[in-house]
Parts: C-alpha cells; sequence; structure tokens
C-alpha cells in the first residue's frame, strides 16, 4: 500500500545498511538444517514463508531427526493417553490423548498400533468390534494431520488370538524417501497360526502373505512371499528389522532396500 | 613434469580468472561444463560477481592444493618417498588437515554481506565443502537469535497477526524457554 514497504514482497532483492538479503529458500533450507531443532522452531514465528518451511515435510528430510520421546498407554484402558517427553519439556510436545480423533463423531475406537519416523498407526473399530474393522488411522501427532486407510478387507479367523491381532500391521515411513506412507499386513493362515518370515526361511517358503497399502495409490495390494525373491518378503524383511530396532537411521536403510 | 590444465572463468562483471582445471572442478557446475565441452573461451558464471568468484576461487585453489599434496605424500609414501621432504607422510598430512580447518575458520570470517554472496556462489557453483562451511557459520550466527532479531537481520517483514504468531508460539512453547 505505500511503495516504501515494499521490501515484504521481495526481501531476497533488498538489501539495504542495516539487512543483509535473505538467502534463498534452497539455502535457508541448508542453513537451518545445521540449527539446532529449539532454536528452529522458535524460527517459525519470523514470518509465514519461514514457517512453511521449518513445517514444510518434503523438507524436513533435511533436517535431523531425533528421538522425542514415547507414547504409552494408562488406567483407561487405552493402550495409548501418556508421552514422556524425553528432553523433559513441561508443555507436551502432542496431544498423547489423540483428542483431535477421538472427539470425532466418526471414530469410534481407537488403538496404538505403531509408529516410524514421527508418524504413528492407528487402528480403528467399532466399538463392540475385536479387531480394526474399520482400518486404519495414521497420523503426525504433533501437526495433528491425519489420514484414514480403509480396512484391508479381510478378517482375522479364528479371532480368539487378539495379542497377535495388534501387532499384525505396520507402519513404513521415511520422509528421507518419500511424503508417502506404506502399511504392511500379515495374513494368518488356516490354522491361526502367526506366519513368520524366518530370516533363515527354509521350513516356511512360500507361505507368508502379507497385504501392503501405500498412501500414494490409496489402495491394498495383496502379494505372496516365497523364498524372499518377491517384492513382498522385502516388506516382512523390513519390518522385522522395524520390530527389532527402531533406529531411524535403520529404518532409513531398509526403505533403500524396499525401493 | 607437464604444466596443469588450465581453464578460464568469466564472472557477471566480465573479470577474467585463469585457474587450474583441478581447483575449477571443486565446482561441480563448472565440472559439468567442461565434461560437456563449453570451455572455449573461457567459461562465462553471470551470477558470480568478480569479488565473490576471486573469494571462492580462494578457497578452491587452497583446497585443492591441499588434495594435490595428500595424494603426492601418499604416493611418495608408497613409493618410498623421494621428494626431499623432511617429515614424515603421515605428520605432512595430520599438518595439512590442521592447516585446512584454520585456513576454513579465518575463510568464512568476514561481514555479513561477503558471507551471504560466498554461500550463494556456493550453492550456484555447487562446491558443497563451501556451502557447508558458509551454512555452518551463518547457522552458528542465527541460532542464538530470537525471531524479532532475525527479522532485523534478514530485513523480513513479520507478515504475521498477533493472534497467528501467538498462536504459533503456543505450539512451539518449548522452543522460548
Amino acid at each position: 500500500m505505500v511503495p516504501g514497504g515494499s521490501d515484504m514482497d521481495c526481501p531476497n532483492l533488498k538489501r539495504s545498511a542495516v539487512a543483509v538479503a535473505c538467502p534463498s529458500d534452497d539455502a535457508l533450507v541448508e542453513i537451518l538444517s545445521r540449527v539446532p531443532a529449539k532454536p528452529r522452531f522458535r524460527f517459525k514465528c519470523v514470518s509465514k514463508p519461514w514457517c512453511e518451511l521449518i513445517a514444510d515435510r518434503l523438507r524436513c528430510r533435511k533436517f535431523p531427526q531425533t528421538l522425542e520421546g514415547f507414547l504409552f498407554g494408562g488406567s483407561s484402558g487405552d493402550n495409548f493417553g501418556h508421552f514422556v517427553d524425553l528432553l523433559g519439556r513441561p508443555s507436551p510436545l502432542v496431544d498423547a490423548s489423540f483428542s483431535f480423533l477421538t472427539e470425532l463423531p466418526e471414530i469410534e475406537k481407537i488403538d496404538l498400533l505403531g509408529s516410524c519416523n514421527g508418524l504413528v498407526l492407528l487402528g480403528r473399530r467399532r466399538v463392540s468390534d475385536v479387531y480394526d474393522s474399520l482400518g486404519y488411522i495414521v497420523c503426525n501427532p504433533a501437526t495433528q494431520q491425519w489420514a484414514a486407510v480403509p480396512s484391508s478387507g479381510w478378517t482375522p479367523s479364528p479371532l480368539d488370538d487378539l495379542d497377535d491381532e495388534r501387532t499384525c500391521t505396520y507402519l513404513i515411513f521415511d520422509p528421507a524417501v518419500t511424503s508417502h506412507f506404506r502399511l504392511v499386513q500379515f495374513k494368518q493362515d488356516d490354522e491361526g497360526v502367526w506366519l513368520q518370515f524366518r530370516r533363515n526361511n527354509d521350513d516356511d517358503e512360500g507361505v507368508a502373505e502379507v497385504r501392503t497399502y501405500s498412501s500414494e495409490s490409496g489402495v491394498w495390494c495383496a502379494g505372496q512371499a516365497n523364498g524372499g525373491h518377491t517384492d513382498g518378503s522385502y516388506h516382512i524383511w523390513a519390518v522385522r528389522l522395524f520390530m527389532a530396532c527402531c533406529i531411524s537411521w535403520l529404518a532409513a536403510t531398509m526403505k533403500a532396500r524396499i525401493r | 613434469m607437464a604444466s596443469p590444465a588450465m581453464v578460464t572463468l568469466i564472472s557477471s562483471d566480465d573479470a577474467r580468472f585463469e585457474v587450474t582445471e583441478a581447483a575449477a572442478t571443486m565446482s561441480q557446475t563448472i565440472r559439468h561444463m567442461i565434461e560437456d565441452g563449453c570451455t572455449d573461451g573461457g567459461i562465462p558464471l553471470p551470477n558470480v560477481p568478480a569479488r565473490t568468484l576471486a573469494k571462492v576461487l580462494e578457497y578452491c585453489n587452497k583446497h585443492a592444493a591441499a588434495t594435490a599434496a595428500e595424494s603426492s605424500a601418499a604416493g611418495g609414501a608408497a613409493a618410498g618417498s623421494d621428494s626431499g621432504s623432511s617429515s614424515s607422510a603421515d605428520s605432512a598430512g595430520k599438518d595439512d588437515g590442521v592447516d585446512l580447518a584454520s585456513f576454513d575458520k579465518a575463510f568464512v570470517e568476514v561481514d555479513t554481506d561477503t558471507l551471504y554472496d560466498l554461500l550463494l556462489a556456493a550453492n550456484y557453483l555447487d562446491v558443497k565443502t563451501l556451502l557447508d562451511l558458509c551454512c555452518q557459520k551463518v547457522a552458528d550466527m542465527i541460532r542464538g537469535k530470537t525471531p524479532e532479531q532475525i527479522r532485523q537481520t534478514f530485513g523480513i517483514k513479520n507478515d504475521f497477526s498477533p493472534e497467528e504468531e501467538e498462536k504459533i508460539r503456543k505450539e512451539n512453547q518449548w522452543a522460548f524457554e
């Protein structure tokens, strides 16, 4: 509105005695990736472009990933609700009760199934159901963004081994590779035995069946893993490593294999 | 010994710089131009003024020479060392490392305008180690600043409403404590 106010339009080109030119977005990402997390989050207040740059999921790959804390359940019967902040920050980093989901009328019952690189996987069901009949929710508890994943379509049979049921679906997400996530689901065999894909898999060749979901395609795909040679088997191998070691660099290595 | 291959670089303000190919190809951008055979009559760098290019080349010359010294020291040691150097290859390499680190440290002890010019040039020329060096220097400079100080430093207009700013501040309260 005032000609003198034009510096807000193009800060990159403005050069005065008091201020230096603001680096380009690319350079700024390089710089901010070298700034510790605390000032980096503080700098979200600088301006809208800075806020977007720092919050932008795709650029998260540039920023160091740190373990922030653990989610765990309490007396309410849910397996979530509490968050231990490893850095001891007084104000909660995330809403551990997931009230941004549980308060939605369309969501009856959710269960925490797992997490991967900042995203959380929740199973979704009716209160009366004993398995994730309504599919899944993948959310970022820090930003409270979430995505619904439909049920893969198969129902566990028999329904008596519910502890295993809770562990049959895994989330794989690596922002360094793609902003899309994947789910991997194990299938029971007819006797209700959970099929395990062992690294030394002579005994169970051809028996592990998996379904995978990609947020990119938005559909579940069935895959038969036999002998460790199919795409599906890589998923299982990856999942097993995810289960064994929840260390993000290892996860990143595994994603490279999956691709 | 044959004299090293030389290339000519032309800054945005038409100054010509003659440098060894080893120094010039620390820039991936220039390396690709040379590989594509675009070197006749000099390599134009329309985004880099002479003042900045001179500084970048000071960095590249130093690092290219250090790399060459390192590999010849390693080669000399393997061949039984007849270079006449009094120090062993090991200690020479180590000295170079210390030397290079102190060179780097001193290299970015410049005013902020120069530092940003270097950063932009390193980005455009794709000199990874120099870009790292400049970005780290800027990061160290800004890490202790408040958002308001950042705005002043870079001449950024605060385009948040007071309510919006307060909301973000609240969401990231831990970062302000």
